[in-house]
This record gives structure tokens, C-alpha cells and sequence, in this order.
């Protein structure tokens, strides 16, 4: 019985990543180095005089489709530099990561080479360019970073005609904080430590996201009572999540009395993590084979006890929310994402969700063991601000019905493997990893070494809403600009990792 | 009368990072800062004190000292958290603290990473106290 | 000239006495809709306590222009011509509705010009579309103390007043008080009287700020809201009239009182207004309307009452 819940049988995604490796390998012959498959995700090694026609092939040839530009990033260390740029289809479950070599000095130039000939087939590559391509545009207004968590990372450069946005460019110059190489010299343990800041609104995900990508790599099994201990602290970080999401709205629209009822229930959240964690936002509690801390009998029941309180006044809380017109006329037909933008930008999560895109990584892919769980994934039709709401509301019951499955079948056993950390070799390979987070799918590449991580890359799925609010805002006035944004719950700690820096 | 002037307090928040969150946690219900007289303001001019957190790259310090200018009558600075005390996390060779200490005069330290909303209140309240 | 002296220095008590009791509970009102649970302050400062935001913006200067002066004159003149009892007014007057309800037009016109000429970070246009927006919650006011009048065949407040002595004019306008009141209340938000600290950002008038204009702009959207509250009492619910044993005044003050705590309450449960879309749906399609219907049904009735004599 333990041996179906730990991953024995081949997922069905995995029979079909086998086929489309071969079919790649066929239709793009000797352009590539090598192809490889790594986690969920197929590795493309190329040199940078081919990614021209292999993005051409790859986005134009009918089999394949690759039509959704997830994202680019450099990686910059003493032995390897490289660029990574990662594509998707959304008619079928390819998903590429093209790897670039390049030479150390001119990795800079060559980011932005890249990004130019990327432009020709994807819009949100133009994002890439940076500072370069802001330099040239005509603006008039210049909004400067805000005080509010989330729109406090990136600069607004608007050319406004009266009070409508006719362009928008959005410049992350205040956000590139993060060193080449943070992680040299650093144990995984120490890097477990610190990775949650790159998450710190649900800082559990980040945590899990190496994590599992080790134990993939180590091809360790869990235990079950260890998969339904971090299955629960998603959802309570989910919930937490979710709530500082609406009171960020309700302080943008000055609504107090909403402002003031989530941040109770998000500090009754809080404070059951923290009886679990020890911490009440950045847990560092999820360890290489399992968890910190086993979960006590008294902190199942005060979960228990806790949960039909909660669930009663976040219905409350949406009850008053949404009986008001005054709310439902503010947020009703502004920001409006159709089908084709969200898929065009590589938006993923509740975004997507919200403009009518099924797409739920706990119910497609195997993860953690969401399997043994029934719950729904709830889909939005407008996708205007209001209709993303109502799905963060959604999510949360949900997530409640899930927290409360998973303590009413709370198994027994060992919490961790031991495994001998500080000794830890592993096989020298390369590994990524996806997971639903929140936002989106977060997702984590590295390559590891003997003892340590030689080179890691984290993408957050906040950069591609951040990107197409660049394109949402348009035609809108200027007053609005603040709650789009804030709708599309960006995660300041993902934009800093998706641009590194240049110089201090 | 000067213990009047002292005792209203409006606190601007500046950078960006994981403090922030337990920051504002301070302003709901369950803390209720406004209770002491402190409110968090939008613009510099009206602020009082300055709340440092959070990470800064060359650009963020110049913006944080403009900030500082720009405030009409401040009365200085509160540094939150081990990315402003002690290192950067991510950029080891940050420098803020430093160029914070040569320019202002830093009233109070928060360590804690993040540290607890009661830490930030306790700071804030030492401020309001002293005389 | 004495009795005029006395009157004008009871007047002024009364609104500062007013300006520190409301300040107070606006202060003492968590956005939880309940009583705070105190201050730990200083025992000094307790009692200067609601005053404290006045004095502080007063420690520093700024420059001040014409249109200030204004406001500080016209918040005080608006009360020149309103009777707080049946002694107690400075202007005995029979057309007194309409030289109070013109000065508080004057007052609104005054802040918005005194907001252009003193552009407080925020873009000229923006602060002057969001007063705009105000003017246009005076709309059902106007139309709702027209048919007040009408009902009444009077324009000076103390006669209105003397003619509530069967039973108030709430029964018979309850739609118009029912606008009024809305009007008030959305008013109330955009002024920004009871915003304080981040979550401000009315008109810009609520805003936090220093020098001395920001201190006259703050009495002087008092002083609207109080006239308000006041025009309110005294047209609809029966103004000084005394109840059982009670005297009036005492009643007047408990109208005033229960009224700015109402007031408060709705306060916290209204969002922010600054869009056009959000003032089409709420003034041009609902209060709008009803005062116009309002309006038509009082002026049928009145012509039919008064000029045919049918009833």
C-alpha cells in the first residue's frame, strides 16, 4: 500500500516525455549538443549561433507548439556561465529548457542579443532587454516604487494621454539585488535556510521546490506521514497567502472594516504555522528526506479546532466583500486578461485560472500526494479583477476542505530519513523542478556536483504577471493602476531573482 | 508641550522585503499600532521617523537617501532586520549600513529576520518614551 | 453689542468643544467598528490628546495663500446665520437657510481653489477631479432642501423649525432624508475627516500634513460636516423641539452626536471614491434620481395643495 503512494509507477506525463525527447531528437538532428531529461522538464543544449532556428523550429513546427515564453535567465559562476531560457506549449505538455554556453565576459551583451532575437518571436522577451530598452520610449508620468508589499519592486513609465494609459514600461532597476553566485560556499542545508526569502509571502514553497528537487535526484522515497505534514503546511501558507492578497486590496481601496477582519484570520493562520514551524513567515522547517519537527496530537486538535472559525469568517468576510456594489462596481471590467494574453505571457496559477485556463500542478502532475485528496481547482470566465478575487476566495475553501481532510486522515510513522547531511554525495546531474506555489508554478534549476550546488536558478511565476501587466494597464485610467497590479499578486522576492545585477 | 510633539509619530516604510509583511502586520487588528498615536504615511514630507528594511542595490540607497531629504523634519531612522544590520543575504558585499551610518543618525535597531511585530512596536514605543 | 459678543464667544466654544469631543472619537474608533482599548501615553498628554495633530502641524511654517484665508473666514461666517437654539443665533434673518447654504457652497469652491494653488505632490488635475466629484454630491442636497422649503412655504430655519412641532419632517420626506443623509456621508469620505496615517488618501484634504493651511483646511472640513450634521438636525428632526421633559438643546446635541457617530460607523464601511465610473453608478444613477423624484412628488403636491387647492 505505502509503495503507490511513493511514486513506484510511471506518471502518465513521463511515457510522453520519453516519445517527444525522441521526436526532438529527430527534427532538430544536429542544431543541438544534446537533449536530456531533467524532472519535468526536457534539457536542450545548443550553441547561441543556432537558438535562431531552433526557436523557429520549435514555436512553427505543428508537432511541437512551443508558444509560451516562460522565462530567461543568466547564470554566472567561475566554471560555467550559461543562458537559460525556458519554453512551453499550451496544446501539449512540452516544456524546453534551451541552455546556452557562453563566455564569461560577454554574457551581458549576449543576454541582451538573446533577448532581442527572442523578441521576434515572443512579445514578453522584450521585457528582458532591461534598461536599454526604456532608455529610447517617450513618458510622461514616472510613478516610483510604492509603499504597499508588491508594488514596491519596479518603477512605472507611463505615456498618458490625459487620465488613459496609452503605453507602459515597467523597470525593475531598484529590484537587481541578487549576486551572481549567492550560493558558493554554501552547505544545502544553509541554502534551505535562506531560499524562503525568495518567496516571503508563502515561504513554505521555495523550501519544498529544492527540496523535492534533491530527493528526485537522490530518488528517495518519503514517508507518508512526512508528505502529508508538508501537504499541510501548503495549505495553511496557501490560505495565509490568500488572505494577505485580499487585504492588500482592501487597503488599496481603503476598505477598512475588510482591511481589518483579514488581518485577524491571517494572524490565526500565522499562529498555527507557528506552533508547527517556530517561525511565522519564513519556516525554514522542510528538510532533505521529510520534515524539521514532528506535529503533536495538541497542535492536530487546535488545528481542528481552529478550522470552523476560520471557515465562518472568511465566509463572512466575502459575504460583506461581495454584497457590496460599490466593490463589485470598482473591480468589475478593469484589468481584464483574456485567454490568449495569460497563455501568451506564460502566466500560471490563480491569474490563469481566473481567465478560464484549467491548469493545477497539485491535479496534473503527481505532487507531493495531492492524489489521496478529493478537492476542485476553481476556474474563473471574465478575468477582470473582480473574477480574480473571487477565485483567491474560492481557493481558500478549498484549501480549508483540504487542511481538514488531510488532520482527519493524519497518518503514523517517522517524519524524516535519516540521512547523513553533512557526508551527502550525490550522483553529479541535473535536475528541475515545478511546483504550484501560490502565485504560479515556481520552478527551480540547478546543477549539482559532488558535495555542492554548482549552479542554481530560480524563476518565480510573479515575473510573467509583472510582464503582462505592462500589457494590461493600457486604455486604463490612472487611478486604476495600482489595483490592477495589486490584483495580479506579485511577489516582490521572485522579480529580485529574475534579474541579477550587473555591477555595485 | 514638548511631550506632546514628541508623542505623535508617522513612520514611513521604505524598501522592499520580508519584514515588510510583519511590519504592516502591526497596523491590523490585533496589534493596533494606532492605539500608541503612530501612523504609516505615503510622503516623505509628513514623515517623522524613516523605517529602513529590506534589500538595497546602489540605486535603492540613493532613493532611500533622496527619501531622507526630502522628509521635512525627521527625526531619524529605525533599521530593521539582519539585511540592513548585519549582511545582505544575497549580495555579500552590501554596504548599507555603512553609508546609513555616515549620513543619518540611526535612532533604533530591530533585529530578527523578520523580527516579530511586538519587536517593532517595542522599538517605536522606546522612541515615543524617551525624553 | 455685548449680547453679539457673548454670542459669537458661545458659538466659538461650542464648535471647539466640538472639534475635541468628534476628534476624539474618531480617534477611539478602530476600523473593527469598536471603542480602542486606550492610549499608553504619557498621563501629561492624555488630556491634549486629540488635539495633538493640531498642534503638531502647527510647529512648522509654510506659506499662505489667499484662498486660505478664505476657508478660515467662511468656516466660521457659515455659522452666522444658523440658529443653535431659539436664542442663540447671530443673524436674525428670514431667508437664513439660503445665506447658509450658500456660504457652505462658497466654503467647497474656496477649498477647491485654495487645492490648485497649493498642489500637495499630487498632480492638479487629479485633486481637482476628485473635488469636482464633490460638487456633485451637492446636487441632492440642494434638491432635497428645495422641497423642504416647499413643504414648509418657508426659507428661514428657525420657522422650519417652530413647525415641527406636531411631528418632525422626517415623515413627511424620507426619501429626501434619506439622500441627504447618503450625500453627507459620501462627503464625509471624500473630505477625508476621519482618515488618519497610511490609509489616507482622500481628497487630499483629509491628508496628513504641516504648516498652517493644512490645520485651516482640516477645521474647515470640520466645519462642513458639522454644518451638515446640524442643516440635517435641524430641517428633518425637529431641531431644538423639546421631548417629554427633556430640553432642546440637550436634544439637539444628542441628534448632533448620534448623528456624527452614525456617520463615523458608515465611514468605515464605504470604500474609497475617485474614479468617474464609481460616481456615474452611485450619483447619476441612484441618489440623483430618488432626489429628483423626490423633488417632482413634493412640487406636485405643493402645486396641487397650495395654487389649485384641490387638497
Amino acid at each position: 500500500m505505502n509503495d503507490i503512494n511513493n511514486k513506484t509507477y510511471p506518471l502518465p506525463g513521463m511515457v510522453f516525455r520519453e516519445e517527444l525527447k525522441s521526436d526532438l531528437e529527430f527534427i532538430l538532428k544536429d542544431k543541438v549538443d544534446r537533449i536530456t531529461s531533467t524532472g519535468f522538464d526536457l534539457l536542450i543544449e545548443l550553441p547561441p549561433e543556432n537558438l535562431y532556428v531552433v526557436v523557429k523550429e520549435l514555436k512553427e513546427n505543428p508537432r511541437l507548439r512551443a508558444n509560451i515564453f516562460g522565462g530567461m535567465n543568466t547564470c554566472k559562476s567561475n566554471k560555467r556561465n550559461f543562458l537559460l531560457v525556458n519554453l512551453r506549449s499550451a496544446y501539449n505538455d512540452l516544456s524546453v529548457l534551451l541552455k546556452m554556453k557562453m563566455q564569461s565576459d560577454d554574457i551581458e551583451t549576449s543576454y541582451i542579443e538573446t533577448a532581442d532575437i527572442l523578441g521576434e518571436f515572443y512579445k514578453a522577451a522584450a521585457f528582458y532587454k532591461g534598461v536599454s530598452r526604456i532608455a529610447g520610449c517617450d513618458f510622461n508620468i514616472e510613478i516610483p516604487p510604492g509603499i504597499l508589499d508588491g508594488l514596491d519592486c519596479f518603477d512605472i513609465d507611463i505615456y498618458a494621454d490625459e487620465d488613459k494609459v496609452k503605453e507602459a514600461w515597467i523597470d525593475t532597476c531598484v529590484s537587481k539585488v541578487l549576486d551572481y553566485e549567492f550560493y558558493r560556499d554554501m552547505k544545502i542545508y544553509n541554502l534551505i535556510a535562506i531560499i524562503s526569502r525568495f518567496d516571503w509571502k508563502a515561504g513554505i514553497f521555495p523550501e519544498l521546490c529544492l527540496c523535492s528537487a534533491i530527493e528526485e535526484l537522490l530518488k528517495l522515497k518519503l514517508t507518508r506521514r512526512a508528505q502529508y505534514i508538508r501537504m499541510l503546511l501548503c495549505e495553511l501558507f496557501r490560505i495565509s497567502n490568500h488572505l494577505y492578497f485580499i487585504l492588500n486590496i482592501c487597503n488599496i481601496l481603503q476598505y477598512d472594516i475588510g482591511y481589518s477582519m483579514c488581518h485577524l484570520e491571517r494572524e490565526r493562520i500565522l499562529g498555527l504555522i507557528e506552533t508547527i514551524t517556530g517561525s511565522r513567515v519564513v519556516p525554514n522547517f522542510i528538510r532533505i528526506g521529510g520534515v524539521k519537527r514532528n506535529i503533536e496530537e495538541e497542535t492536530l486538535s487546535d488545528i481542528r479546532k481552529n478550522l470552523p472559525l476560520l471557515f465562518e469568517n472568511i465566509r463572512r468576510i466575502e459575504k460583506i466583500m461581495m454584497d457590496d456594489f460599490l466593490i463589485i462596481e470598482r473591480l468589475e471590467n478593469i484589468g481584464i486578461i483574456s485567454k490568449n494574453i495569460a497563455l501568451e505571457y506564460g502566466v500560471t496559477g490563480p491569474n490563469l485560472r481566473a481567465s478560464g485556463v484549467r491548469n493545477d500542478l497539485r491535479k496534473d502532475n503527481d505532487f507531493i500526494s495531492y492524489r489521496d485528496l478529493s478537492f476542485t481547482t476553481p476556474v474563473g470566465r471574465e478575468g477582470d479583477c473582480l473574477e480574480r478575487v473571487i477565485i483567491r476566495f474560492r481557493e481558500i475553501f478549498q484549501s480549508l476542505k483540504l487542511v481538514n481532510q488531510i488532520i482527519n486522515n493524519f497518518p503514523e510513522g517517522d517524519y524524516i530519513k535519516k540521512i547523513n547531511l553533512p557526508h551527502l554525495e550525490f550522483q553529479p546531474g541535473v535536475i528541475s523542478q515545478d511546483i504550484e506555489c501560490p502565485h504560479g508554478i515556481f520552478k527551480i534549476y540547478m546543477e549539482v556536483g559532488e558535495r555542492n550546488i554548482d549552479s542554481l536558478v530560480i524563476k518565480g511565476p510573479s515575473v510573467n504577471s509583472l510582464i503582462m501587466g505592462e500589457e494590461i494597464i493600457k486604455g486604463e485610467s490612472l487611478e486604476d493602476i495600482d489595483l490592477i497590479l495589486m490584483s495580479l499578486d506579485i511577489s516582490p522576492g521572485e522579480i529580485m531573482s529574475a534579474q541579477y545585477k550587473t555591477e555595485y | 508641550m514638548s511631550a506632546i510633539f514628541k508623542s505623535n509619530l508617522n513612520l514611513l516604510v521604505t524598501g522592499y522585503g520580508c519584514c515588510k509583511q510583519d511590519i504592516f502586520a502591526v497596523q491590523g487588528a490585533l496589534y493596533d499600532i494606532q492605539r500608541f498615536c503612530i501612523n504609516f504615511v505615503n510622503t516623505p514630507e509628513d514623515a517623522d521617523l524613516l523605517v529602513v528594511q529590506g534589500f538595497y542595490n546602489k540605486e535603492g540607497i540613493i532613493r532611500v537617501l533622496n527619501i531622507y531629504e526630502r522628509m521635512s523634519n525627521p527625526r531619524g531612522v529605525i533599521a530593521v532586520g539582519t539585511c540592513v544590520l548585519n549582511k545582505n543575504l544575497f549580495s555579500k558585499n552590501s554596504k548599507l549600513l555603512a553609508w546609513l551610518r555616515s549620513t543619518v543618525k540611526i535612532y533604533m535597531y530591530v533585529p530578527g529576520c523578520p523580527p516579530r511585530p511586538e519587536a517593532f512596536i517595542y522599538a517605536v514605543l522606546r522612541i515615543m518614551n524617551e525624553s | 453689542m455685548l449680547n453679539i459678543l457673548k454670542k459669537i464667544f458661545l458659538i466659538l466654544l461650542l464648535s471647539g468643544l466640538n472639534l475635541y469631543i468628534c476628534e476624539y472619537f474618531s480617534n477611539k474608533l478602530t476600523s473593527r467598528m469598536e471603542l480602542r482599548r486606550g492610549y499608553r501615553i504619557n498621563k501629561e498628554v492624555s488630556i491634549g490628546f486629540p488635539m495633538i495633530r493640531f498642534l503638531k502641524i502647527l510647529s512648522n511654517d509654510r506659506k499662505i495663500s489667499i484662498w486660505t484665508v478664505f476657508i478660515f473666514l467662511l468656516s466660521f461666517l457659515i455659522w452666522s446665520a444658523v440658529p443653535l437654539s431659539s436664542n442663540l443665533v447671530l443673524v436674525e434673518n428670514d431667508y437664513s437657510l439660503i445665506i447658509s447654504i450658500s456660504f457652505y457652497l462658497f466654503l467647497i469652491v474656496a477649498l477647491i481653489f485654495n487645492l490648485s494653488e497649493s498642489s500637495y505632490r499630487k498632480i492638479f488635475s487629479e485633486n481637482t477631479k476628485k473635488l469636482l466629484i464633490l460638487i456633485t454630491f451637492v446636487i441632492p442636497v440642494l434638491l432635497s432642501v428645495i422641497s423642504i422649503v416647499l413643504i414648509n412655504k418657508t426659507t428661514s430655519l428657525k420657522e422650519i423649525v417652530n413647525s415641527q412641532y406636531r411631528y418632525w419632517n422626517i415623515i413627511m420626506q424620507p426619501l429626501g432624508f434619506l439622500t441627504f443623509f447618503a450625500s453627507t456621508s459620501l462627503q464625509f469620505r471624500l473630505l477625508g475627516v476621519s482618515r488618519k496615517g497610511y490609509l489616507s488618501e482622500g481628497t487630499g484634504i483629509g491628508r496628513e500634513g504641516k504648516g498652517l493651511d493644512k490645520v485651516i483646511e482640516k477645521i474647515s472640513v470640520y466645519m462642513i460636516i458639522f454644518f451638515l450634521i446640524i442643516i440635517m438636525a435641524l430641517i428633518y428632526l425637529g431641531g431644538w423641539q423639546n421631548m417629554y421633559i427633556i430640553r432642546g438643546e440637550i436634544m439637539l446635541a444628542l441628534k448632533f452626536y448620534l448623528m456624527f457617530f452614525i456617520l463615523l460607523l458608515v465611514d468605515r464601511i464605504i470604500i474609497r471614491i475617485d474614479n468617474y465610473k464609481m460616481l456615474i453608478k452611485i450619483n447619476f444613477r441612484i441618489l440623483i434620481p430618488v432626489s429628483l423624484v423626490n423633488f417632482i412628488v413634493t412640487f406636485s403636491f405643493f402645486i396641487l395643495r397650495d395654487i389649485y387647492n384641490f387638497i
